[in-house]
């Protein structure tokens, strides 16, 4: 592939003496991996949960700064904390900088092993001037939105949720994988595309036993092995309620 | 615009990505001294850096490619100072042609807890590496001093040396003259020019020399709305009071 690479350079925080960069922009889009809640130069966590949290989110709005766009150009962020109790609170400090639902990133909250003293840590990534668009499925709420942004749309993560009642399907795992991709092929719709356009799809299940029947699911959505999107499967939390979570990402 | 994806490394262990990919072009990070059998840090400096190398192996394999991919990776060091000579034994294991071997920049930062080293780097894919020399600025590292790969070119940290003498001369500001006439060389050899360059990193050993620098980018890039960034930062110098590192891409 040709490289038509306009813009491509490393983000670095303002202080000279940080070393390691924090982000990347290649064109329109701006990467940030393993942004953490502490001071760039010595190292040291700002303090507690929610103190990480926040200090990561002004570390973002720099970077987004630097990078020549704001949070408002923010579609995807992950959240990786250490333990099941750690998930929720994050959200305080999130939903302070993103207050309006109509408008905030698609977000996961995942479990991760981090570094001695991180307790949360956040990718994101970025499009320069482009804007947020919410896409929702009529009867399906969901709390992390799936977004639309310029040519690029990224859900947060869905599940097997049936389109009329909103709850999710009976079955199982194969039927709840099933359910997920339909209403993916819903979103990517409304969102003005097909699901030929979905590049990516990463799968959550609680251990790996979920892995084989949620791939052969995936493998029959999409036949074609040369046009088959990239699929990861993850082995993390997953909600009580369910079997599966899966997200994709799309390049409309 | 170039199909992105994130690439991830033992799913079942982790859901941390560990690299990402933009078209041919990827982005490695995350890469730390753990045993990626059982995910222990490694206890010294040494068995770190081999589990990085391997974490970097499985990382580009990973993406499909292999090692022969990788154009330029960085090394952080918690403590360089003491951790010095372990650095290159792994990295002539890792890449032991040295007609044919990616680039690198070491540093120190405060990593977290017993994190000794960290690393990222650059790789292109369905390209083979084309090692760049000039006479006379030779590293005396296991290191070429820049690597093209495909329409990519990414340098080491260029020294400024006099070619005629192959050492650096006295004083900064003629330092600072030769080192701009080695970039440039670099540029020439890979068949680039200053327009093709993307990204600056200046490593000053006095800030209060980075006027020389800056003064410099700026005549080349008179244009400061299509300027490309060019970083500072402070490192601890000896005789090299100045010297510089860039990413160029040709445009299509």
């Amino acid at each position: 592939m040709a490289a038509d690479i306009k813009q491509f350079f490393e983000v670095y925080p303002s202080q000279p003496q940080a070393t390691i960069p924090i982000g990347i922009r290649i064109n329109d889009m701006v990467f940030a991996n393993g942004l953490a809640g502490i001071d760039p130069v010595t190292g040291e966590p700002a303090g507690d949960l929610v103190a990480q949290m926040s200090k990561i989110l002004e570390h973002l709005q720099r970077l987004m700064e630097r990078a020549g766009g704001s949070m408002d150009n923010i579609v995807r962020c992950a959240a990786y904390v250490t333990t099941m109790a750690d998930r929720e609170p994050i959200y305080e400090p999130w939903e302070a900088l993103y207050p309006d639902k109509a408008d905030r990133p698609a977000l996961k909250a995942l479990l991760a092993e981090l570094p001695a003293g991180h307790l949360v840590h956040l990718d994101a990534v970025g499009i320069i001037d482009g804007k947020r668009e919410r896409i929702d499925l009529p009867n399906i709420s969901a709390r992390d939105p799936a977004v639309k942004m310029g040519s690029w749309f990224f859900t947060s993560r869905c599940h097997g949720n049936d389109q009329t009642t909103g709850k999710i399907v009976e079955g199982g795992l194969e039927a709840e994988t099933r359910q997920t991709f339909d209403n993916f092929a819903a979103l990517v719709k409304r969102a003005g595309g097909t699901e030929d356009n979905i590049v990516q799809v990463n799968m959550f299940g609680r251990d790996d036993s979920y892995k084989e029947v949620a791939r052969k699911v995936f493998e029959e959505r999409f036949p074609d092995p040369a046009k088959r999107p990239s699929c990861h499967q993850m082995v993390n939390v997953v909600s009580d309620s369910m079997q599966i979570s899966i997200e994709m990402m799309a390049a409309l | 615009m170039p199909i992105f994806i994130e690439i991830f490394g033992d799913q079942s262990v982790s859901p941390l990505p560990v690299a990402l990919r933009s078209g041919d072009m990827v982005r490695g990070f995350r890469i730390v001294g753990t045993d990626p059998n059982t995910g222990e840090l490694g206890k010294d400096i040494g068995t770190q850096l081999k589990n990085a190398h391997q974490n970097m192996k499985l990382s580009i394999e990973s993406v499909g490619g292999t090692t022969a991919n990788i154009a330029q990776v960085s090394m952080y060091f918690q403590d360089f100072g003491r951790d010095r000579e372990a650095m290159n034994p792994p990295w002539v294991d890792a890449f032991p042609d040295e007609s044919d071997r990616p680039t690198y920049k070491f540093l120190t930062a405060n990593l977290p807890g017993d994190e000794l080293v960290y690393m990222d780097y650059f790789a292109v894919l369905n390209q083979p590496r084309q090692v760049l020399n000039i006479p006379g600025v030779a590293h005396t590292n296991p290191i070429p001093l820049g690597v093209k790969m495909g329409p990519y070119l990414f340098s080491s940290r260029v020294l400024p040396y006099d070619p005629g003498t192959g050492k650096p001369p006295e004083g900064v500001e003629a330092q600072a003259e030769h080192l701009f006439n080695n970039v440039e060389a670099l540029l020439k050899t890979g068949g680039m020019s200053w327009s093709d360059v993307k990204q600056g990193r200046a490593f000053v050993a006095d800030l209060v020399n980075l006027p020389l620098v800056t003064r410099r980018w700026e005549k080349l890039f008179p244009d400061a709305s299509n300027r490309p960034v060019l970083h500072p930062l402070k490192y601890g110098g000896g005789a090299l009071q100045v010297m510089l590192e860039i990413i160029a891409s040709e445009d299509n």
